[in-house]
Formats: structure tokens, sequence, C-alpha cells
């Protein structure tokens, strides 16, 4: 009885994590005019300037500890929403990617066989981005560089590159048998 | 092996409902459940011949088929694309690497 409890309760917590990873709360995409329609716009050059090293050194010049910590907590909170939306982008570029994949035409293939790994290379970078960004909203006064990381992450982006250039194969392949 | 990799990165990591994936996942989640439960019954409800107990089995089964069934007969209401917008994802990949450059020790 007791081990049909233990596995009706992780039966429990495997559907809960199933609505969590479902639940990205994307709209759905099956057209080019779904991703016009639900694209967000961030502005890049915005996201820079939230994350300039020397527009913090003169904040911590210019402001009270107190007011720096407050102020420099609003920039994370920004730069970590802007993250956010570009996030949802790239998840909706994979989608749209995909479904030009399956159409019949190969060069289209080809160019969403790139947006892919754009995205997918994006959402990589966000998984190293957005944790530091979430010590620095903690620690306001952060400045340390964080070990560690290094080697998986150049990793898994040789793995995307190679990944990227056998499908890049396949396709030309497939256009020159075409 | 390559290419079972590069099979492998077609899945997005943002699933949805429709993905076949969730499908097959969702008829095997069914039926286990459905044993134990069965299996649960078995052991304390004396009354009930064995018999029913494995036409319920069998009906748990069938379940999981009709769930499958359901994923790929399904019609699909995704359109094909035929063309790609532009976008900045190279832009905001740069930005990114070079924070990554500058926050995590190489």
């Amino acid at each position: 009885m007791v081990s049909t409890l233990i596995i009706l309760f992780a039966s429990g917590f495997c559907l809960l994590l199933v609505w969590v990873i479902l639940h990205s709360g994307l709209p759905p995409i099956r057209s080019l005019g779904d991703w016009e329609a639900n694209k967000h716009e961030v502005d890049i050059d915005a996201f820079r300037l939230l994350l300039e090293s020397a527009e913090e050194q003169y904040l911590r010049r210019s402001l009270p500890p107190l007011e720096f910590r407050v102020f420099q907590r609003r920039r994370m909170k920004l730069a970590l929403r802007s993250l956010d939306l570009v996030g949802k982008n790239a998840l909706m570029l994979m989608k749209l990617g995909q479904l030009a994949k399956a159409g019949a035409n190969p060069k289209l293939a080809q160019e969403a066989e790139e947006l892919i790994y754009g995205a997918l290379r994006l959402r990589v970078n966000l998984l190293l981005v957005q944790p530091y960004l979430r010590l620095k909203w903690l620690f306001p006064g952060w400045t340390v560089s964080v070990p560690g990381f290094a080697l998986p992450y150049e990793e898994l982006l040789s793995y995307l590159n190679r990944v990227r250039q056998q499908r890049r194969w396949d396709l030309e392949r497939i256009l020159m048998a075409g | 092996m390559l290419a079972d990799s590069a099979d492998f990165a077609d899945v997005p990591p943002g699933l949805d409902w429709q993905h076949y994936a969730l499908g097959i996942a969702a008829g095997f989640g069914i039926y286990s459940a459905l044993d134990l439960a069965l299996l649960q019954f078995r052991a304390h409800l004396h009354s009930v011949a064995y018999a029913t107990f494995a036409l319920l089995g069998s009906a748990a089964y069938n379940l999981a088929v009709i769930t499958w069934a359901f994923y790929f007969l399904k019609p699909r209401d995704e359109k094909s694309v035929d063309s790609l917008p532009s976008t900045d994802l190279a832009n905001w990949n740069d930005a990114l690497t070079e924070q990554v450059d500058k926050w995590y020790q190489r």
C-alpha cells in the first residue's frame, strides 16, 4: 500500500512537471502571420545600456549606496524582462522554422535550419545570462566573475555547430539530387 | 551517431500538447496508471472475479491505443510556411556572448 502511495505521489509530481513544461504561455504559431502578430519588439541597444559596466560604475559613484542598490535592481529587472521576451521570440521562431522545414522547398528548409540554430544558440546563451542577472539582482554590487560553466558551454556550442554542419550537408545533398 | 543527435535537435525546448512525443508518453502514462490502480484493487477486492480484472486491464491498454490513434490520426491545423522573417537573432547572440565572456571565467 505504501509503495502504491509513493508511486501515485510520483505520478502526480510528473503530471505537474508536464504541465509546467507545456504551460509556456506562448501563443500557437501556425503561420508567418502568427509570428508577426505575436512577436515582441525588444530594443537591443537599451538592453546593452542596462548591462553597461561604465554606466554601472557611474551610478555607483554618483548615487548613495542604498539608492544605487534600488536603481541597479530596477535595471536588472528590466534586463531580465527583456531576456524573457527575447526567449519567447526565440521559441516562436523555432516553431516557425520547424513549419518551414516541413514544407517541400529545400532552400527554405536550409534557411529554416539556420533560423533554428540561431534560436537554439540564443536559448543556450539565455541559460547562462539569466542566472547571472538574477544574482546581480540579489546582490546589486556584484562584480565577480563566475567560474565553472565554460567547458559545458563551449561543448554545447560546438555540438550545435556540428549538428548544423551535418544538416547543411544533408540539405545540400538533397538540393544536388533534386 | 551525429545523425541521431541531429534528429534529437528537432525537438524544441518548448513542447506543445500536439507533439507526437507527448501523445506517446500520455498513452503509456494512462495505461500504467490504470494498471497500477487495478493491481491495487485486485489485492483488496476479493469479491470481484479475476477475469473482470483481466478484462479491465485490456480496456486500459485499449484506452492507451485510442490515445495514440487520436494523436497520430488527428488532422493537423498547421499550414506550411512559404517564407521566413528577417530576425535580429545574430545581434542578440552577439550581445549575450559579450556578457557571457565578461562574466564567466574561461
